[in-house]
């Protein structure tokens, strides 16, 4: 089994003088595992409807391999879906629901079976082949709904937020198991979520979209550390933005003065002339917090006083909100990878210190009519 | 304070119990009477023996009455099952006209759908009889038809349109396999409903009716015109009996059709 | 070309029209024509044999300025109102009731075979009980508490109680449907925030079953007002009803544009009840 490419080609969705779809370019590898990841009403599912079939682009076209997929009707299409209802249908039991594609293309009764026994196996719900789908749970529904999806042999399998109605201990169940499954069928999927979490344990790779537009894309690795901009950087994990104005820039490093923090150091991933004012983005795990003054510390670093003035402790992690000045808050994360009475307890309100590397912050943005 | 005002409607309700079944009961225990008044004077089955035996143009009316709910409900279910999935799963230019003149007929008075039909017919020189009788009541039917099989699509949205379509699915076997399936509750509850219109209805089977093709209802309409008549008793307590068991086996289909 | 055949809504407006063209078809020839006949005959001249001369004319309207017809429709509007009022004083606490009772399916089975039990039967019933030969007169006589009959029937009050019996059903069933989703639990909060069980129960439950309400309101009184088997079979000449009416004219008075002006009021009135009520809520859609 080979799945296809996708390439989502200048596709534009018009509702009158709003954009659902702006321009969006999207290549998809053959057998590759790849996320489209927004906030809701940003585009995503009307993409992967328009691949299943059941919408259509404005203008721009959509191709698989090298046929135009919007010149067939969606059952005619080698894709499949699985609906975030997961729509079984409720007058079928399970092993039906199963056979329903095949029994369309008049497969014999003995092809049926084998087919439906293997798909069952699949998903690991053999002994529930004659239930009624109300009887089942929802994760139940779910692992059907893909039996009964990948039954066809589609080339691509598009999965709307499909994991979305499962608490969240199955979530994490159902996303381990929908990358084995992938890694067996080799075929291409197209995942839909909102949740970042989702996306980045079991993508490849993933577009990130906001209003109609495809922000970034990348490897969930490139997407959560290098952010391509503000609203990437914010909806992928949490963030400490830092507005300042360039002040020195080196080869490696620039200083940034800001406003409520004071200076700081940064990496120079982008190029930027002194005197234009930029976002720098430090993520709250790559901060460390100590109560003492910290010794070791690298080559390159930026160090503030604080006091810890709110704290959640979750047990494997505490979130910290330390107050360098009445003007900025910062989240640090602290692991607890020793004993916490080792570690040593930092209590609300007290003082404390907090550093990073200078190689753990980046400019996500440069504001263009400044400098 | 909360236990007092709970029992009075627990009170009304009572009454209302009392007030549906005490002349049903009343008729129904004086189909038994030896009597022909209302005057209890001993037990007998006089009544249903000349009921059963004696009364060939009952049971004649009894029959068109039959003839004519069992066709006039399949046309009414066909055609309003048909008109339900074409406006439950489809945007089309007619679907607001459509949904108005369905909903117009369940909200008129009787006598206004019996009384222009009258007209019509006999503008258009349509004679009399029973098949206007089954045209009156499809007519009447189509709209429940059409409300309960919605109430049951209702419980579905358009993706199981789409995954049957994902799936392989042309548009005839989506509507074959899987929205006439996944409707036969509605499809049911939509016929039980007409069948039932269909037997209790007079006042439009009134007017479009011609000699010869008098109905259940209005043979006992005809009868009740010459009074208290303990063959009508013992009618009415054969057809409740029949209206019991109907109500009790057709519970299931309940949520479709109240 | 193939793009064609099915993309676009194109597709979508094919299979929608051609699913519900025989109910269009259907109700345009026996719904729609026969109401548009009745329109056209109430502005022509009547012919004495019955039908009419296609002549315009508005002598049916002006039959209708009649005092004797004005006074039919207070009679008519007067059932109608009284029958209401009465059905929904019934209906509204037993709905009550059958939604909070434990025994749901089995009340609502109590409902259901008066709901179906055979509507001329269900008349006769009331004939029998109070009819001049029916139960009550029979068993006063025996007893010797009347030494004649008392006539209960034929009186627009013999009349109201049977549409009463008739369409209760009709106004239990979508208030028990609505009753029966309400959250009581906000009736607690009512409770818990300081408001008596009456002001809770005005303030809190009528306004949250407000669209059972007015579909049980409806039921009732359109049902009522536009009756003619119940004022010709429970009543006689001093309970005219418009109903009676039409069928008089239409029958042996042989005057076809009055009996269609007639219809046309009643049609009017109903669509301008059910457009008044319905105004505010858009689903009324739910119907017995």
């Amino acid at each position: 089994m080979n799945g296809s490419n996708i390439k989502v080609k200048n596709v534009n969705k018009i509702f009158d003088d709003f954009y659902a779809l702006n321009d969006v370019n999207i290549d998809i590898k053959a057998g590759e595992f790849y996320s489209l990841l927004g906030p809701s009403g940003c585009g995503k599912t009307t993409i992967l409807r328009m691949i299943g079939g059941f919408d259509e682009p404005s203008d721009g076209i959509i191709y698989l391999d090298n046929t135009n997929l919007l010149e067939l009707p969606p059952n005619k299409r080698p894709v499949n879906t699985i609906f975030q209802s997961y729509a079984l249908f409720p007058h079928l039991n399970v092993y039906e629901n199963i056979a329903f594609p095949l029994r369309l293309k008049k497969y014999s009764e003995q092809e049926i079976k084998e087919k439906v026994q293997k798909n069952l196996s699949l998903v690991k719900l053999e002994e529930h082949i004659y239930k009624m789908p109300s009887q089942l749970s929802g994760g139940q529904k779910q692992r059907i709904a893909i039996a009964r999806a990948l039954v066809n042999q589609p080339k691509v399998l598009l999965l709307d937020e499909p994991l979305s109605a499962l608490d969240a201990q199955l979530r994490q169940h159902m996303l381990l198991e929908l990358d084995s499954i992938h890694d067996e069928v080799g075929i291409t999927f197209i995942f839909v979520t909102h949740d970042q979490q989702e996306a980045l344990s079991v993508s490849d790779r993933i577009a990130v979209m906001n209003e109609g537009r495809v922000l970034q894309i990348g490897s969930p690795f490139e997407i959560y550390e290098t952010p391509a901009d503000k609203f990437v950087a914010n909806f992928i994990g949490e963030t400490n933005f830092i507005k300042g104005k360039v002040t020195e820039v080196m080869d490696k490093y620039a200083k940034i003065s800001s406003e409520n923090v004071g200076d700081i150091y940064v990496y120079l991933d982008k190029k930027v002339e002194k005197g234009s004012t930029v976002h720098v983005t430090v993520r709250p795990e790559k901060i460390r917090i100590t109560k003492e003054k910290p010794q070791n510390l690298p080559e390159t670093f930026n160090l503030f006083r604080g006091k810890a003035n709110k704290l959640i402790y979750k047990g494997f992690q505490t979130n910290f909100f330390v107050d360098v000045n009445e003007k900025f808050t910062f989240k640090v994360l602290k692991q607890h990878a020793r004993y916490i009475l080792d570690e040593g307890i930092i209590n609300w309100y007290e003082d404390v210190y907090i550093w990073w590397n200078v190689d753990d912050g980046f400019i996500v943005e440069v504001e263009q009519n400044e400098g | 304070m909360r236990k007092k005002s709970f029992s009075f409607s627990l009170f009304v309700f009572v009454l209302t119990m009392i007030f549906f079944y005490t002349p049903i009961i009343i008729l129904f225990v004086f189909s038994f009477n030896s009597s022909k008044t209302m005057n209890w004077q001993g037990f007998s089955l006089v009544w249903y023996k000349k009921l059963f035996t004696d009364s060939a143009d009952i049971w004649r009316s009894f029959g068109n009455s039959i003839i004519v709910a069992l066709s006039s409900s399949a046309v009414a279910t066909f055609i309003g099952t048909l008109g339900a999935i074409g406006i439950r799963w489809y945007k089309f230019r007619s679907k607001r006209f459509i949904e108005i003149i369905s909903y117009l007929p369940l909200v008129l008075p009787d006598i206004i759908i019996g009384v222009s039909l009258l007209i019509m017919f006999s503008l258009v020189k349509i004679k009399l009889s029973l098949f206007t009788i089954f045209l009156a009541h499809a007519t009447f039917n189509i709209p429940y038809v059409l409300f309960i099989v919605l109430s049951r699509l209702d419980e579905f949205d358009s993706t199981i349109l789409e995954a049957a379509k994902d799936l392989g699915a042309s548009e005839i076997q989506t509507l074959l396999k899987v929205i006439i399936p996944i409707s036969v509750p509605g499809i049911i509850a939509g016929f039980l409903m007409s069948m039932t219109l269909s037997l209790d209805d007079f006042v439009i089977t009134f007017f479009v009716s011609g000699p010869g093709s008098s109905t259940l209802p209005l043979h006992i309409y005809s009868m009740i015109r010459f009074g208290v008549s303990p063959v009508i008793n013992a009618i009415s307590a054969v057809m409740i009996i029949g209206t019991i068991l109907l109500a009790v086996l057709t519970r299931r289909f309940y949520k479709y059709m109240f | 070309m193939t793009v064609s055949l099915w993309r676009s809504s194109r597709m979508k407006v094919n299979y929608g029209t051609k699913y519900s063209l025989p109910m269009l078809i259907w109700l345009t020839l026996l719904f729609i024509v026969p109401s548009a006949i009745i329109i056209m005959f109430s502005f022509m001249e009547k012919n004495q044999y019955g039908g009419v001369n296609p002549v315009f004319s508005l002598q049916a309207f002006k039959d209708l300025m009649n005092s004797a017809y004005f006074k039919i429709l207070l009679n008519t509007i007067y059932i109608a109102v009284m029958s209401t009022i009465f059905t929904l004083l019934l209906a509204l606490p037993s709905a009550y009731y059958m939604a909070r009772s434990k025994y749901k399916s089995f009340l609502m089975l109590l409902i259901i075979i008066p709901f179906w039990t055979n509507f001329l039967i269900r008349v006769y019933a009331w004939i029998a009980v109070l009819g001049n030969n029916g139960f009550i007169n029979q068993f006063l006589l025996k007893t010797g508490l009347i030494k004649d009959y008392i006539g209960m029937l034929y009186n627009n009050n013999a009349v109201i109680l049977v549409m009463v019996y008739t369409y209760l059903p009709y106004a239990i069933l979508p208030l028990y449907a609505i009753i029966e989703k309400f959250d009581f639990s906000l009736l607690e909060a009512a409770r818990d925030l300081g408001a008596s069980k009456s002001q809770s129960v005005f303030r809190i439950l009528i306004p949250n079953i407000k669209s059972g309400i007015i579909t049980s309101l409806l039921f009732t009184f359109i049902p009522a007002f536009g009756n003619y088997a119940i004022p010709q079979i429970i009543g006689d000449k001093n309970t005219n009803m418009l109903g009676t009416v039409i069928a008089r004219e239409l029958t042996t008075g042989r005057n076809w544009p009055l009996a269609s002006a007639i219809s046309m009021l009643l049609t009017l009135v109903t669509v301008i009840g059910v457009l008044v009520f319905t105004s505010k809520q858009k689903n009324i859609k739910k119907v017995i």
